[in-house]
């Protein structure tokens, strides 16, 4: 009894080591100090053995609280040294008491990581120790960007990184009806597509591009569509301003040239008619008639504008509507017909507004001297008109250089588009508009949608993955994906594979066409396959910028940086790609991606995982390139990793670049020949 | 009177466990031991059997001849004893836990078994009834910080061992307050925990240290102080006869004494009893206690702290120093200071200081122990452990003119008492305590 306390050496650490597992409570029980308002790093614990199960006993606000050990690579704080403290409440925590047996201050030194056994349900109010969420209102479960999970264990499934990739394609992977369907992107935003400002190009074709694409995205990942309309029938009615600016700016550009010669062959129509060649005062009257509808069809063409976008919005919200029900991949085809839509539409409308003015001046029309069939047609029909929207002729003409290479729609988490083909686009879209003007004049009703091929984007099986060389300075550029790492389709992946047989990772690109005039600036490269399964393959273009060099501004090579993976491999090996396992591929050269320093020629070496090895040019400590030792080439059928050992340099990074192998490759160097006869 | 007087047990019955039965086992008592002390938070009883087998009636065949009391009853550890036994010595209470069933001991355990074919003996081993409660609950509730810790002795002996054998006399105020957290444990263990926690109220910072035990009165929370400041309870005088004049009364002399223990410096040194050098940690503000302020030595408080014999002088270090060996730390303390650990939210107060009780419980605890002596005695019910007494030595020395040996004589604590009674004679038997020798002079 009282001989334990005064037998105690009241030393620390000399009163026995007490350990104990114990249960962090609620965060509610820890008031100010999980709200900001706290001193060190403490938490309330409940304490196997010490404390009882009820909480009617002895509530969690009754705890005592347990501060923190922190690991040595936290730092304490000083100097700006520190990590938080991440326990959670429902943490279960190992610690000690630092009063020995008198038990009343205890103090954390670790925790379990959470299974995926425990239970993520919300805390009891009546008893402790039974295991519980860690999320609270503060924290909440996430819903985008991290997959909800409360594990921390050694399993393929706990905390799984989330994916770079689209919302559409994590769903493509979680469909596996073996997966555990925990497959997240990395952001809310991945797959969505953006459209840059620039000095070139009118952007409305991009733009519209990019919103429908970025709807039909956020229809598929859930959440509030009905919002999701209306912010992008906002985005696309302002869109709209320029768009119905610039068919206002071609009526009077139409006109104006036209209004002298109209004038005078008014008057004179006037003067014959109403004055027997002489401009008597009926003459004049009814020309100051027709000069003040002249004025009252300007004045109308001036507030066209507002009138014309105000009643666009339910014409768009009708639009994307319809895009949700008839659309199921977006791509260029759909937005063509969309923006024929759109532009059919606000024509329609302008024609309407100025329908009034310009039967005033019908008079005037007759004299213009060229054929007048109205305004809508005059703004469908011409695809000057359309093309002159955004300044699109100007690029090509008149200050062509700047255009060139700059990539329009960029796609987050992927990269750049493709170019548009604006001059085909806008036929395309005049196409469209006609077409639809043509249906609404003849009074045919075909259909209640604008897109009378709504499954114009999908695609009729899925091939392999294609090369598209888009940007840089120069022009041209093609290339066929080197694909290995390859893997059987399984039963269970068929959801994931639409039911390709095999998939594989690109890990090399062959060149067919290195393009020329990139001077200064690299084009982008971009995998695409139709069905849109693979994913992660990232590629850098390498030019030749040597002035001297044959090949200089041609693509010399692709780098890849990242091979992907779930690229779908051809059944036969078509002329769009090139299959490691039937066709020879290898390591043709390393690429040096970052040189690193301090490296030295006498300690320094480079192998691959094959065994080959390789021999570094070292300059300055930096590895400026890497070259196979022999001349024989290494062959591969997945991408191999370069090591870079030495005892001086740090820091060196490289890849290395597959190519089909030809015979010469696979022979090597002609050392010596000698003729035995 | 005789010194050895016998015994009267007035009430000795046993109960079944259903309490359906009682035995009177009087007339097969042999001997009863009664204890108390300090250092037990209960009181216990031995008592010796010896019967003929034949003194109960079975419980499964009431019509069938009489049984043992180990087999009959049967015992097997619970059954509540009533026991009075008459004190015959001149104003003696003797021992009364029969009036109040609230008193009632209790069979904790039967022990020395011996059964024959006629007779059998066995020795009962007796608890209070709380003895039993505190292996029975637990403490769990979290007690406040700002409550003084001889309310949360209060609390704890009323709401987890139901018992109101206690008083506001009986439970001393502390003046330190302590918020603690049962963490499960017994009653009595907290109980006796907090009592090495516990300051006076009228010491300021001199001084710490309570008991918390039993007595016949109940139970007591007791500082060294208060326990130290009491009045004797009576003066007994060391003597090999009993006298039959009436210049003494029989009743209070010292039938025998020995003395176990009489300083073991080295001990004490090892102890900190004098000097202590004491280092805390403050987590909040991250401050170690500065070594000046950290030394504790009774020689600063010694007039501040009452003693039972003289003031404490302590020699030298050595022959050329000047200090003493109360003034030069011979234990190190080190400790984290408790800061807001109890609370509800965030706090940044402290929460009983160490600094203001853990080397003042050590020297008081340390120094009260410099003496033991074991004493024997006519049977007093009226002394209870804790009690102060007085005694009498005899100069050996002819020397002196003194009747009394003034350094061995004087006040003494009763750390722990037996009353043992037979039929033919009865005794106290007690273990005392002094921490400093001679006569205690109020200075």
């Amino acid at each position: 009894m009282i001989e334990e306390s005064l037998l105690q050496s009241n030393f620390l650490g000399r009163d026995g080591f007490r350990w104990w597992i114990g249960q962090i409570p609620p965060i509610k029980s820890m008031g100010n100090q999980t709200q900001g308002g706290g001193w060190g790093n403490r938490f309330k614990v409940r304490i196997m053995g010490y404390h009882p199960y009820n909480k009617a006993d002895l509530p969690d606000e009754d705890l005592p609280w347990a501060g923190v050990l922190l690991p040595a690579t936290s730092g304490t704080g000083a100097s700006n040294f520190a990590q938080s403290v991440k326990y959670r409440p429902g943490d279960v925590v190992v610690g000690f008491f630092m009063d020995g047996d008198n038990a009343q201050i205890p103090m954390i030194m670790g925790s379990f990581g959470r299974t995926s056994q425990v239970p993520q349900d919300q805390s009891s109010s009546d008893y402790g120790f039974i295991p519980f969420t860690g999320y609270t209102s503060n924290i909440d479960v996430p819903d985008g960007t991290l997959a909800p999970d409360e594990s921390l264990e050694q399993n393929a499934n706990s905390q799984k990184s989330p994916r770079t990739v689209s919302k559409k394609q994590v769903d493509n992977l979680n469909s596996d009806v073996t997966a555990d369907k925990t497959e997240i992107p990395a952001s809310k935003a991945q797959g969505l597509s953006e459209v840059f400002a620039d000095s070139c190009d009118d952007n409305f074709i991009s733009n519209v591009s990019s919103n429908i694409d970025n709807l039909l995205l956020l229809a598929n990942a859930g959440g509030d569509i009905l919002a999701d309309i209306a912010a992008v029938t906002k985005s696309i009615q302002r869109l709209s301003n320029g768009l119905v600016s610039t068919m206002t700016k071609g009526i009077y550009d139409f006109f104006v040239p036209l209004l002298g010669q109209a004038l005078n062959g008014a008057w004179q129509f006037f003067k014959t008619t109403l004055g027997g060649g002489l401009p008597t005062p009926p003459a004049v009257l009814a020309m100051q008639g027709l000069i003040q509808s002249l004025g009252i069809f300007e004045d109308t063409l001036k507030c066209i504008l507002p009138k014309v976008i105000n009643g666009l919005e339910t014409t768009i919200r009708n639009l994307l509507e319809d895009t949700l029900i008839n659309v199921i991949n977006g791509g260029i085809c759909i937005v063509e017909q969309a923006a024929g839509s759109l532009v059919n539409d606000i024509a329609g409308k302008i024609e309407s507004l100025l329908a009034g003015p310009l039967d005033a001046i019908s008079v005037l029309v007759k004299f213009l001297g060229v054929p007048f069939n109205g305004i809508k047609n005059l703004l469908l029909s011409s695809q000057d008109v359309l093309a002159a929207i955004g300044g699109f002729f100007v690029c090509e003409s008149e200050d062509k250089g700047k255009c060139v290479g700059t990539v329009k729609k960029w796609t987050i988490g992927y990269g750049g588009d493709g170019e548009f083909d604006l001059l085909k686009s806008y036929q395309n879209i005049t196409a469209n508009a006609n077409a639809s003007s043509l249906l609404a004049a003849i009074g045919v009703e075909a259909t209640n949608s604008p897109y009378t091929k709504p499954d114009c984007s999908e695609p009729s099986f899925c091939g392999g993955p294609t090369v598209e060389i888009f940007g840089g300075d120069g022009v041209g550029g093609a290339a066929k994906a080197i694909l290995g790492g390859i893997v059987n389709n399984t039963s269970g992946l068929s959801d994931i594979t639409r039911g390709v047989a095999k998939t594989g990772s690109i890990i090399g690109v062959q060149i067919t066409d290195p393009g020329s005039g990139y001077f200064y600036k690299p084009p982008f490269i971009r995998f695409k396959d139709s069905c849109g399964l693979g994913y992660g393959a990232v590629g850098q273009a390498k030019v030749d910028f040597n002035p001297k060099s044959s090949t200089y501004g041609q693509i010399v090579n692709v780098t890849m940086l990242s091979e992907g993976e779930n690229y779908p491999i051809p059944e036969n090996n078509d002329n769009g790609t090139i299959n490691s396992e039937e066709v020879t591929v290898g390591i043709i050269d390393i690429d040096v991606i970052i040189p690193g320093s301090g490296y030295e020629s006498e300690t320094t070496t480079v192998t691959d995982n094959l065994g080959t090895e390789y021999t570094p040019n070292i300059v300055d400590g930096r590895i400026i390139s890497i070259n196979p030792s022999d001349s024989v080439r290494s062959i591969v059928k997945s991408v191999p990793k370069i090591t870079i050992t030495s005892t001086t340099g740090t820091g060196a990074f490289a890849k290395p670049i597959i190519r089909e192998l030809v015979d010469d490759d696979l022979q090597g160097d002609v050392i010596q020949v000698i003729d035995c006869v | 009177m005789s010194a050895s007087k016998s015994s009267s047990y007035e009430i000795l019955t046993l109960e079944s466990n259903d309490q359906q039965r009682t035995v009177d086992i009087r007339t097969g008592t042999v001997s009863v031991d009664y204890y108390e002390d300090i250092f037990s938070p209960t009181i216990t009883a031995k008592i010796k059997v010896a019967n003929t087998g034949t003194s109960i009636v079975s419980k499964d065949n009431p019509d069938g001849p009489k049984q043992s009391i180990y087999h009959g009853l049967p015992l097997r550890g619970g059954e509540r004893l009533r026991m009075k036994i008459l004190d015959r010595g001149d104003g003696k209470l003797g021992l009364d836990f029969a009036t109040d069933p609230s008193k009632y001991l209790f069979v904790s355990s039967i022990t020395d078994v011996v059964s024959e074919t006629q007779r059998e003996s066995f020795t009962l081993n007796l608890v209070s009834r709380e003895a039993i409660t505190n292996e029975t609950t637990r403490v769990i509730k979290k007690y406040n910080t700002g409550s003084t810790i001889d309310n949360s002795v209060k609390s704890i002996l009323r709401d987890i061992l139901k018992t109101d054998k206690f008083s506001d006399q009986s439970i001393e105020k502390a003046q330190n307050k302590y918020g603690f957290v049962g963490n499960l444990r017994k009653p009595f263990s907290v109980l006796v925990w907090l009592a090495a926690k516990s300051v006076p109220v009228s010491s300021g910072d001199a001084t710490a240290g309570f008991f918390f035990y039993q007595t016949q009165d109940g139970f007591n929370f007791k500082s060294i102080d208060g326990l130290i400041s009491q009045e004797p309870k009576a003066t007994y005088i060391e003597s090999q006869v009993n006298r039959g004049d009436t210049e003494r009364n029989n009743d209070f002399i010292i039938s025998d004494y020995y003395t176990d223990k009489n300083q073991n410096l080295i001990e004490k040194l090892r102890l900190g009893t004098y000097c202590s050098q004491r280092m805390f940690f403050n987590p909040l503000d991250f401050s170690f206690t500065n070594p000046s302020e950290g030394k504790f030595q009774l020689d600063s408080y010694k007039e501040k702290i009452k003693n039972l014999g003289k003031k404490l002088e302590l020699p030298l270090i050595a022959d050329d120093s000047n200090k003493q060996l109360g003034e030069v730390p011979t234990r190190i303390l080190s400790a984290v200071v408790d800061i807001g650990t109890m609370e509800k939210d965030v706090s940044t107060e402290k929460n009983a200081d160490p600094g203001e009780y853990q080397a003042q419980a050590i020297m008081r605890y340390n120094v009260l122990f410099t003496q033991t002596i074991s004493m024997t005695v006519p049977c007093n019910t009226n002394l209870r452990a804790g009690d102060t007494i007085n005694c009498l030595f005899p100069k050996i020395s002819k020397d002196s003119g003194d009747e009394f040996d003034l350094d061995q004589s004087g006040l003494y604590m009763i750390k722990e008492l037996c009353h043992h009674f037979e039929p033919e004679r009865s005794f106290t038997s007690m273990l005392l305590i002094r921490d400093t020798f001679g006569l205690f002079k109020e200075e």
